[in-house]
């Protein structure tokens, strides 16, 4: 299941397919010139109240910019949380040294893409009643294993990485949404996956399935919900904003690749178009997307209702 | 002298040049030296003694989105690393018009090799990810024509890996996964 090699950090996504339980992986290297690394996985008995389960602490919302209104179509607020979406990762792209793409007026991908995403995470946490994680809520720099690891280790149910997107070309304008391409090793990961199934007894007594993956494959599950939540979201998108020459698209992102989770990317335009970067920038557009991701994942719920009843 | 004697001498020397003639043009088909008005360019200012090789290179069309795949001269070379070294040395040269270049300025080759199974690296240096403009939509570009160009002109080549300044790289502007090597096939949707 896991490949001893020479020099290579070996990293493990680990999927809990019985419980949701709160789980710790713990990794213990013996001497520097050891060739073996250890790996303890220490069960816990299911928790019998899920609402119960600790949750990572989620950066505070900002006073401001205020979610737009709601829809005619969207429902009231919810105080429960709704079976098959329990908890969400909003992914503001770039952040840091790294400002992303440079636009017109000093305009930076980054600032861009937290606003778009401070504005989504008001909107799910009010109307859906969901819990949101995110990546990042300041100017600060992330590495992409470290967005997988926040969004895999807070449980979440789905993934969202949010960009603004450069050409060389300055006439091009419009969203895109991306969901991951498996190359023939991610597809063999996606076949074996379910072979990939560990047995572990419990401390209660009992026992629980894990599947364990290989974490630069973690994505390769779930690539057929990434895809459907990818078309929902161009869908979503186009009712609100321009869409790009290729509105979906499949491609080896690289922080999509170690979600564990139904993940997409979305470039909510181009900020190397003067004309849309003024968009942008503006309160109106930042919530005409907020508010179709905000459809987008609303449709989403359904779907993992609709495939987990099955 | 008497004309008919000369007649048939006048004929076959006639004759040896122009099969002179026919033979070196197909010489030089076979090597091709740059030809002074070509309609296929060279991608660098070659000295004009150096044989060539016609390569498809690729180039972002005008409107930014997709490829080009263009035809253009590179000096010939000594196998299938040589050769390679040459053709990435053409992408990495200027654009033609009215074609966009997808590699940042300022990006050298620092090493290509091949290896038994058909993987290639392509070692570039820093300027590749530091000068990168950014946006899934360059980088994707940028990683489907370095592909690109090593597999649609090397036939031995069934993957490709972009490494810079010699190590294995996460990504060239934080989009597209570069630590496996990429298939052939994968990365050619893109053409036009």
């Amino acid at each position: 299941m896991v490949e001893a090699v020479e020099g290579v950090a070996v990293v493990l996504a680990v999927s809990l397919t019985e419980s949701k339980a709160p789980f710790a992986l713990s990794a213990t290297a013996p001497a520097a010139d050891a060739t073996r690394v250890s790996i303890e996985v220490p069960v816990v008995p299911p928790a019998q109240d899920t609402a119960a389960t600790p949750q990572p602490a989620i950066p505070a919302a900002p006073a401001s910019p205020a979610p737009p209104a709601p829809s005619a179509e969207t429902p009231a607020p919810l105080e429960a949380r709704q079976p098959g979406l329990r908890a969400l990762v909003i992914d503001p792209g770039h952040g840091g040294d790294d400002a992303g793409v440079h636009g017109p007026a000093e305009a930076l991908e980054k600032q861009l893409t937290l606003e778009i995403a401070r504005r989504l995470k008001g909107l799910i946490e009010t109307r859906l009643g969901v819990r949101v994680v995110m990546t990042r809520d300041d100017d600060r720099a992330v590495t992409l294993d470290e967005r997988d690891s926040i969004a895999n280790n807070s449980k979440a149910d789905l993934f969202i990485s949010i960009h603004v997107n450069g050409s060389l070309a300055s006439k091009v304008a419009g969203a895109e949404v991306y969901s991951m391409q498996l190359d023939r090793e991610g597809e063999d990961a996606k076949r074996d996956a379910a072979a990939s199934e560990v047995v572990l007894p419990t401390v209660g007594g009992g026992s629980r399935t894990i599947n364990v993956i290989r974490w630069d494959l973690a994505q390769a599950p779930h690539v057929d919900a990434s895809a459907a939540f990818a078309s929902m979201l161009e869908e979503e998108l186009r009712k609100h904003v321009p869409m790009g020459p290729l509105p979906l698209q499949q491609e080896p992102m690289r922080v999509l690749a170690g979600a564990n989770m139904p993940a997409a990317l979305v470039e909510v335009g181009y900020l190397t178009n003067p004309a849309q970067a003024k968009e942008i920038q503006s309160d109106n557009f930042q919530n005409l997307v907020a508010q179709a991701l905000y459809d987008a994942v609303l449709r989403f719920r359904g779907y993992l209702e609709t495939v987990q009843a099955r | 002298m008497n004309i008919k004697r000369l007649l048939p001498i006048g004929v076959a020397v006639i004759a040896i040049g122009l099969a002179a003639w026919g033979a070196s043009r197909i010489l030089e088909r076979v090597v091709s030296p740059v030809p002074t008005q070509s309609s296929v360019p060279a991608a660098s200012a070659p000295a004009a003694s150096v044989p060539h090789i016609i390569a498809t290179l690729y180039y972002a069309t005008e409107d930014g989105q997709t490829l080009a795949a263009v035809k253009r001269e590179v000096p010939l070379a000594e196998g299938a690393r040589a050769q390679g070294r040459q053709i990435l040395e053409g992408q990495l040269a200027p654009a033609p018009e009215p074609y966009l270049s997808v590699i940042p300025p300022g990006t050298q080759l620092r090493a290509f090799y091949i290896t038994e199974r058909g993987d290639a690296f392509v070692d570039l240096s820093s300027e590749v990810s530091t000068a990168h403009p950014g946006g899934s939509t360059n980088e994707l570009l940028t990683v489907h024509a370095i592909v690109n160009v090593v597999t649609a002109n090397l036939a031995t080549v069934q993957r490709v890996q972009i490494l810079i300044d010699g190590k294995e790289a996460d990504t060239l502007a934080g989009h597209v996964d570069l630590r496996r090597p990429f298939a052939r096939q994968v990365l050619l949707a893109r053409n036009p």
